[in-house]
């Protein structure tokens, strides 16, 4: 084949492309698993507290709220939320919400707070805890006396989880 | 521009032939990562490696590929390396990918590389090609190191290195005392005037060799023209005796 000819340009670069492409499928097998699973590392202790022992993956989303910091997938079990509200301390506050692939809410699990002992802590203690956890994906997260600000922004904090869910 | 650095030293080569402060290349990525130490091995690292590959690889494809479409055969093939550098930091160096982030896909279009593809990698041997990549490739992590270690021990009063995997500090000693570092240091008019400073000396020390040079040649112009007239002389002399 002449090397001026279009044919011997079309297929060096058809082959170059080929092998750099098989390449990158070879590179991208091996790091992929290793990059997903270095991004739930952090997370993967507290998202066993929900789902023990289940197989967890990094999903991507796009939320409007602005509320949810990670979503991800415990295989075969339901989807876990990572999300913040800010309630009476500024500082806001964290935690996990898991919904069951039937709809029904797997867990509330918060992971940092600083809400005043008797007023706002009173929406991470059992009584509040257990009413979330008997929601499902259809329900709105009922509201606290006494505890308002951060009942609230708990409730908000649901509905942006409830949406990515019914998205998913 | 390096065509005559196989009669220079090591040193001389990494000042001469300094592809940021000597040619001007590869300046973005220089002023936009050298905040840290950290920074700058990770960086000097990911260029020494696709420099070097890109180099030989080039070499060994230039006799096959046409001049009208070599751009794109040589940029295929550093895009590929960078790509694959990138994924193996994301997942082996994830903290320093982190802090790099753009930067290291930005690679593909560094100057540096594509430069040394052109002007070097084409035209030369595998080895010559794999020994200019690794010379170029030092070179641009000496002026990383240079840069970052004024504008981190300037901006922070540190001189810190961490574990890139881990992030884990290993080596960390305060040379300025907290409240008298110079933040503006670490921002990118530290940058510019970091750059700016070191590219000078540079170009002292070079004006000072040519200069040097130059001298030498007259005082050897001289010497010889004197030579030649003490010759002269003492022709005429011999003639008279």
């Amino acid at each position: 084949m002449k090397k001026d000819s279009i044919l011997y340009k079309v297929v060096l670069l058809g082959v170059l492309c080929a092998i750099c492409g098989a390449l990158l499928a070879g590179v991208n097998a091996i790091t992929a698993p290793i990059i997903a699973d270095a991004a739930i590392a952090n997370e993967k202790v507290n998202l066993e507290k929900i789902y023990p022992g289940a197989s967890f993956t990094a999903v991507d989303y796009s939320d409007d709220s602005g509320l949810i910091l990670g979503v991800y997938r415990a295989e075969g079990k339901g989807m876990i939320y990572k999300v913040k509200g800010v309630g009476y301390n500024a500082d806001g506050f964290t935690y996990l919400l898991a919904f069951n692939e039937d709809g029904s809410v797997g867990g509330f699990q918060v992971l940092e707070e600083n809400e005043t002992a008797g007023f706002g802590k009173r929406c991470f203690e059992d009584e509040y805890v257990s009413q979330i956890n008997a929601l499902t994906s259809s329900d709105t997260a009922p509201l606290l006396s006494g505890a308002t600000l951060t009942s609230t922004a708990i409730q908000k904090g649901f509905d942006a989880a409830k949406t990515l869910f019914d998205a998913r | 521009m390096s065509e005559s650095k196989k009669k220079r030293g090591f040193w001389s080569e990494m000042i001469y032939n300094n592809p940021v402060f000597g040619l001007y290349l590869g300046i973005c990525s220089t002023l936009a990562i050298t905040t840290t130490l950290n920074n700058a091995i990770g960086m000097g690292i990911a260029v020494i490696v696709v420099l070097t590959i890109s180099n030989i690889v080039i070499s060994l494809i230039a006799p096959l590929t046409p001049d009208e479409i070599h751009i794109p055969v040589y940029i295929v093939v550093i895009a590929t390396l960078v790509t694959v550098v990138g994924m193996l930091m994301q997942a082996f160096t994830p903290e320093l990918y982190s802090t790099l982030g753009t930067f290291i896909d930005l690679i593909v279009v560094n100057c540096i590389i594509l430069g040394r593809a052109e002007a070097f990698a084409c035209s030369n041997s595998v080895s010559d090609s794999a020994r200019d990549g690794i010379m170029m490739g030092l070179s641009y992590t000496f002026s990383l190191l240079a840069m970052s270690l004024i504008r981190q021990v300037l901006g922070t009063g540190l001189l810190e290195f961490s574990n890139p995997a881990t992030n884990q500090t290993i080596f960390s000693l305060r040379l300025i005392p907290a409240g008298f570092e110079i933040p503006v240091f670490t921002t990118q008019t530290g940058a510019f005037l970091t750059f700016a400073l070191l590219a000078a000396g540079v170009a002292a020390i070079k004006n000072n060799d040519e200069k040097k040079a130059a001298e030498a040649e007259k005082a050897k112009a001289a010497a010889a023209k004197a030579a030649a007239q003490a010759t002269a002389a003492s022709v005429k002399a011999k003639e008279a005796a």
